[in-house]
C-alpha cells in the first residue's frame, strides 16, 4: 500500500461526507451581509476607529455577532470554546525596514492596508497577534541591523560537536523542549538570531572543516565526455558522478527491478532481474529476490530506493521501516493506543558479487540509521545520505532518555556513530539529523568514514568535490540555508554553510566547479527583507517598492568557504527559474512569465558573474542538456504569449557557440502531448549526444477508435542534424498495466538496439524502428 | 473558474462584494469542511471553525496581494483557526472523540459510516501529521507549499508524510486488502 493508494483511499471514503448546510455558500453569504450590517451600525455608534488596537472590545464585537447569526441558522449550538483574539495583523514590519513606520498615530486600518503584503499567503500568523510596543519602538536600531545585514548578505558558519553522547542530549533536549507544544519536532526558524550568530561562527575554524581543495583538477565539463562504451547510462547531473537508478546495464546485460509497485514500498520485497541482451535477442539469466536483513525481523515496511552496478557488485539501496517498540494495547483504557507506537527507518545497503550472473551471491549487508534521501558513487566510493529523526520518547523523560542512546544516536552498523563524528549547529531547530557514509567499493567490507550532521536542508546535490544539502526555510521571507560536505577518497569533511535569498528550483541550480559554487535562486514575490533592498537599488533601475510584486531572481558565487565572492540580483522580475545547466564558467538559466529568456552567465571571475546574454523563446524549458560541442537541448513547454495556452511538448536546441548570443536553431513541438517525466526526473532521460540519440516517456492526448478522448503513453526516441533538425525516430505505444505511472519506465540502447523496460517486461527494437524483435515478461 | 475569473472575484469582494466572495468559497468549502472534519476528529466545533475562517478571510480579504493564491490563504486561516481549536481541547481536555468505534456509529446512526476507518487511521497521527496529509488529500498541495504554509521545511513535510502514510497504512491495510 503506497501514498498514491492511501491518498485515494482516503479521497474515494470522504468523498461522500454530508456537508451541513449550515455553511454553504449562501447561507456564509447571508451571514456576511448580516455581519456587514451589524459592523456598519457599530461604526456608526461609535467613532473609535482605533478598536482594533482594543482587541478585548473587537473580539467580543466581531464573534458576538457572529455567534448570533450563527445560532439562528442552526438548531443545534455550542457556545465558542475558545476565545479567538485576532486584531492587528501586522507582522513585524518594523524588521522589515521599508515601511515608515508611524503607527503610533494612525489607526490601524490604515496601518494594515500599508502592510498589506504581510498579511499575505506566507505571513499570516496567528502567534503575532498583538502589534508589540518593542517592534514598534526597535525601527531604528533595526535600520541599523539591516545595514550590517546588508553588508553580510551571505553569512556561513561553522559547527559545533558535542563532548558525550549525554552533551549531544542535552543539546537535542533542549531543542525539544523549545519546540515542545508548538510542533512535535520542529519549529518555525528563527532568522534574525541565527544569521547573527552564523556570522560569528563564520570566525571559527574547526579542527575537521573542509580542506582547501588546491588542484582545480577533474572539473566536470559538461556532458560530452562519455567515453566509448556504446551503451546508455543513466542520465547524471554530474558526468563523472554515477546515480542509482531503477534499470541500469553494463553493455551486455540488462539489470531492471521489477515487482508491482515496488518503487511505492510494500510489505514484499521486490526481485531483481539480470537479463542478456545480445542484439536485440533477450535471454532471462538470473533473478535475485532480495531479502530483509536478519536484524530486522519486525519490519513493517520495505521501500526500494535505487541499484548501481560497479565492476562484478550490484549493490542496492533500500529502507527499511521497523517497528521498535511501544506498546499498542494500553491496559488501563482497555483498547488499542497507535500513538505509543515506535518506527524507526533505516537505510540499508546489500552487496551482490555477480561475477557469475546465474548465482548473484550477497557478500556483505551495511545499515544506517534514517531514511534513505540519496546516493552517489564518485571514485570508487559510493555516499549514502540517510535521515535520522530520534523519537519524541526520547526526550520525554530526561534521566532515563540521556543513557537511553539508540534513542537518540544514529547507528552505523550495530554500534552508535561516534559522538567525534556528530555536528550540530548551535541554533539547532530540529532534533533531526543527516547521516552520510562512505564505502570503498573495491573493498566493500566496511564504512571507511561516517559522519552526523544537523541541517535544516532537505535536497541534495552532489558536485565533484562536495556533497551540499540545501533547503528552503520560510520565515517572514523564502531562504536557502547551504551546507558544504566535502569528501575526497572515502573521507568526509564538514564544512560551512550559507544561506542565500529566495529558493532554488531543484539541484540543477548548484554547480560546483574550480572550487566554487554557483547558484541561481527565485526570490518570490513579497520577500522584500533585509537584505534585497540594498541589491535591488545597486542592481536595478526600477524602483524598489515595485519588486515587492514581482519575483526575481539571482545568481550567486560562494567559494570553498561558502563565503559569497559575487552576484547578480534582480534578474527577470515577474518570472522564475525553471531550469538551468551550467558547463564550464559559463552558465545558462531559463525564467519564464510570457516569454522564455534562456539566460547565459559568465562565472570565469567569481567575484563577479557577468550576464552575456539573453534569448527570449515562447514557452519554456525544464530541462537543459549539453549537445554536441555548442548546442544545448532543451526539453519543455511551447506557451503561446498571447493567449497563454499551452500548445505541447517542445523540443529546443540552442546554439551556444556564442554564449553573448544565443540562437533557437530549431523546435519540434509535439502536438497534443501536455506531459513528459522528462521534465521533472532527468534519470527518466536516455540521452547520449556522441551517438546522437535521446529519447523519453510521455502522455499524449488521442482519440481511439470510437472517436472518444483516449490517453495514451509512449516512449519516443530522436536525433538531431544541425541541417535538418529534429527527427523523431520511432515512437513505442507503452503497454504496462499501471501506464498512469509513466516515471518508472526507462528506454535504454546497448549498440544499434533500443530496449523498452517497465517495471513488467523488456522489449526489444532495432534502434530507429519499431518493429518488435523480442520481448520478455520480468516476474 | 479560471484564473482571470477568481482574480475579479477577489477584487469585487475586496470591495465587500459578498456575493463574489461566497462564489469563490463555494469552489473550496467542501475540501474546507472536510479537512477541518478531519483535523478536529469530527468534532461539533467544525461548523464554527468554518464560519469564523469565512468571516476573518471577508473581512481580510482587501489584505490579500495575490489573488490567485486564494486558495492557499484561506487554507491558511482555516489551519490556524483548526490549531487553535484544538489548543483549546488539549486544556479542556474534553476532546473525547479521537477514536470512533463502529459500534459507536451504528448507535449514532452516523451518516457516513464508510469512513470510520479513514478516522481512526487519522486519529493515529499527532497534530502536524494530520494537517501535513490533510492538506496533502484535501487542499492538493505539494510539500512545498505545505511548508509554507505550515512554515516549516519542505525536507520535514516530506519525512512527515512519509511518516504519517506509513502509519495510516498499518491501519487501512486489512481495509484495503
Amino acid at each position: 500500500m503506497n501514498e498514491q493508494d492511501i491518498i485515494k483511499h482516503i479521497e474515494n471514503e470522504t468523498k461522500d461526507l454530508p456537508i451541513p448546510d449550515s455553511i454553504s455558500p449562501s447561507n456564509m453569504e447571508k451571514m456576511l451581509q448580516e455581519h456587514m450590517a451589524q459592523e456598519d451600525s457599530v461604526k456608526d455608534n461609535s467613532e473609535n476607529h482605533e478598536k482594533k488596537y482594543s482587541q478585548g472590545n473587537n473580539k467580543d464585537h466581531k464573534y458576538g455577532d457572529l455567534k448570533s447569526t450563527m445560532t439562528a441558522m442552526r438548531r443545534k449550538r455550542i457556545g465558542l470554546a475558545f476565545a479567538a483574539c485576532f486584531g492587528v495583523i501586522i507582522i513585524g514590519s518594523g524588521a522589515l525596514g521599508i515601511i515608515k513606520n508611524n503607527n503610533n498615530n494612525k489607526t490601524a486600518e490604515e496601518s494594515a492596508g500599508e502592510t498589506a503584503a504581510n498579511y499575505d499567503t506566507a505571513n499570516y500568523d496567528f502567534a503575532e497577534d498583538v502589534l508589540s510596543e518593542e517592534q514598534l519602538s526597535n525601527e531604528e536600531s533595526e535600520n541599523a541591523e539591516n545595514e550590517q545585514m546588508e553588508k553580510n548578505l551571505i553569512a556561513s558558519g561553522a559547527f559545533s560537536k558535542p563532548d558525550s553522547y549525554e552533551d549531544y542530549y542535552d543539546t537535542l533536549f533542549d531543542a525539544y523542549q523549545n519546540n515542545i507544544g508548538k510542533y512535535e519536532d520542529f519549529e518555525p526558524f528563527d532568522s534574525g538570531n541565527y544569521v547573527e550568530e552564523a556570522i560569528e561562527d563564520a570566525a571559527i575554524v574547526t579542527e575537521d572543516s573542509a580542506p582547501s581543495n588546491e588542484a582545480a583538477t577533474g572539473a566536470s565539463k559538461g556532458s560530452d565526455t562519455s567515453g566509448s562504451n556504446d551503451y546508455s547510462a543513466t542520465n547524471t547531473q554530474e558526468q563523472s558522478i554515477d546515480e542509482g537508478d531503477i534499470v541500469k546495464t553494463d553493455g551486455e546485460y540488462i539489470y531492471t527491478v521489477n515487482g508491482d509497485n515496488y518503487y511505492y514500498g510494500s510489505d514484499y520485497l521486490p526481485t531483481i532481474s539480470i537479463t542478456k541482451a545480445v542484439n536485440g535477442k533477450l535471454t532471462d539469466i538470473s533473478t535475485i529476490d532480495l531479502q530483509l536483513p536478519k536484524a530486522s525481523e519486525n519490519v513493517s515496511y520495505y521501500m526500494f530506493n535505487e541499484f548501481y552496478i560497479y565492476n562484478n557488485y550490484l549493490i542496492v539501496l533500500y529502507q527499511i521501516t521497523a517497528l521498535q517498540k511501544g506498546d499498542i494495547y494500553d491496559d488501563v483504557h482497555n483498547e488499542y493506543n497507535y500513538n505509543n507506537l515506535i518506527y524507526t527507518d533505516q537505510s540499508c545497503i546489500d552487496i551482490y558479487d555477480i561475477t557469475n550472473k546465474q548465482t548473484p551471491k550477497k557478500i556483505k549487508t551495511l545499515y544506517q540509521s534514517g531514511g534513505f534521501r540519496t546516493s552517489r558513487i564518485s571514485d570508487g566510493y559510493l555516499y549514502t545520505i540517510s535521515y535520522f529523526i530520534p523519537e519524541s520518547m526520547a526526550f520525554k523523560d530526561y534521566d532515563k532518555g540521556r543513557t537511553d542512546y539508540p534513542d537518540y544516536i544514529p547507528y552505523i552498523n550495530d554500534d552508535t556513530i561516534s559522538y567525534d563524528d556528530i555536528y550540530y549547529s548551535k541554533h539547532l531547530d530540529s532534533i533531526g539529523t543527516y547521516v552520510i557514509t562512505c564505502l570503498d567499493l573495491n573493498n566493500p567490507d566496511k564504512f571507511t568514514d561516517a559522519k552526523a550532521v544537523s541541517s535544516s536542508g532537505s535536497d541534495i546535490y552532489a558536485g565533484e568535490k562536495s556533497i551540499y544539502i540545501y533547503g528552503t526555510i520560510y520565515d517572514n521571507v523564502e531562504k536557502t540555508e547551504i551546507l558544504r560536505i566535502a569528501y575526497d577518497k572515502g573521507n568526509l569533511y564538514i564544512g560551512n554553510r550559507a544561506m542565500v535569498a529566495g529558493y532554488l528550483y531543484g539541484s540543477f541550480a548548484l554547480s560546483e566547479y574550480d572550487d566554487h559554487l554557483r547558484i541561481v535562486s527565485t526570490i518570490p514575490a513579497n520577500d522584500y527583507s533585509w537584505y534585497d533592498k540594498k541589491v535591488w537599488t545597486d542592481t536595478s533601475k526600477q524602483d524598489f517598492g515595485y519588486r515587492i510584486n514581482e519575483d526575481v531572481n539571482a545568481v550567486y558565487v560562494l567559494d570553498e568557504n561558502m563565503h559569497m565572492t559575487g552576484r547578480i540580483t534582480g534578474l527577470a522580475p515577474g518570472e522564475k527559474i525553471y531550469s538551468a545547466r551550467f558547463f564550464g564558467n559559463i552558465g545558462y538559466f531559463v525564467t519564464y512569465k510570457n516569454m522564455d529568456p534562456l539566460f547565459s552567465v559568465d562565472f570565469s571571475d567569481p567575484n563577479e558573474p557577468k550576464i552575456l546574454g539573453q534569448l527570449k523563446i515562447p514557452g519554456f524549458s525544464n530541462y537543459l542538456h549539453f549537445y554536441g560541442s555548442d548546442t544545448l537541448l532543451g526539453i519543455g513547454e511551447e506557451i503561446n504569449p498571447k493567449t497563454q495556452d499551452f500548445k505541447g511538448l517542445k523540443l529546443s536546441m540552442f546554439n551556444i557557440g556564442n554564449p553573448a548570443d544565443v540562437k533557437e536553431e530549431d523546435k519540434l513541438i509535439l502536438d497534443n502531448v501536455y506531459y513528459s517525466s522528462a521534465q521533472y526526473d532527468y534519470k527518466s532521460i536516455m540521452i547520449d549526444p556522441q551517438k546522437n540519440v535521446f529519447g523519453f516517456c510521455f502522455e499524449a492526448e488521442d482519440y481511439d477508435q470510437y472517436g472518444d478522448y483516449a490517453y495514451n503513453y509512449y516512449y519516443a526516441t530522436y536525433t538531431y542534424d544541425p541541417d535538418t533538425g529534429f527527427t523523431e525516430t520511432a515512437r513505442y505505444k507503452i503497454d504496462y498495466d499501471y501506464m498512469y505511472d509513466i516515471s518508472y519506465i526507462r528506454g535504454i540502447f546497448i549498440g544499434d538496439y533500443f530496449y523498452l523496460v517497465t517495471p513488467q517486461s523488456i522489449e526489444s527494437y532495432k534502434l530507429g524502428s519499431d518493429e518488435m524483435i523480442d520481448r520478455t515478461y520480468l516476474d | 473558474m479560471n484564473k482571470d475569473e477568481i482574480t475579479a472575484h477577489v477584487l469585487l469582494a475586496k470591495n465587500g462584494d459578498t456575493t463574489s466572495f461566497c462564489k469563490l468559497y463555494e469552489l473550496y468549502y467542501k475540501d474546507m469542511y472536510r479537512y477541518a472534519y478531519y483535523m478536529l476528529g469530527g468534532s461539533d466545533d467544525v461548523e464554527d471553525v468554518i464560519s469564523e475562517t469565512v468571516l476573518d478571510a471577508f473581512t481580510g480579504i482587501k489584505n490579500l496581494k495575490h489573488p490567485t493564491k486564494f486558495k492557499a490563504w484561506i487554507f491558511q486561516i482555516l489551519t490556524a483557526k483548526c490549531k487553535r481549536q484544538i489548543a483549546t481541547y488539549v486544556k479542556d481536555r474534553e476532546h473525547t472523540k479521537n477514536d470512533v468505534t463502529e459500534e459507536q456509529l451504528r448507535k449514532e446512526d452516523h451518516p457516513y459510516a464508510l469512513s470510520v476507518d479513514v478516522q481512526n487511521a487519522f486519529s493515529t497521527l499527532n497534530e502536524t501529521e494530520r494537517s501535513v496529509v490533510s492538506l496533502t488529500v484535501f487542499g492538493g498541495y505539494t510539500s512545498r507549499e505545505i511548508a509554507g504554509i505550515l512554515k516549516s521545511r519542505e525536507g520535514t513535510i516530506r519525512s512527515l508524510k512519509s511518516r504519517a502514510f506509513n502509519k495510516m497504512s498499518q491501519y487501512l491495510k486489512e481495509d484495503f486488502a
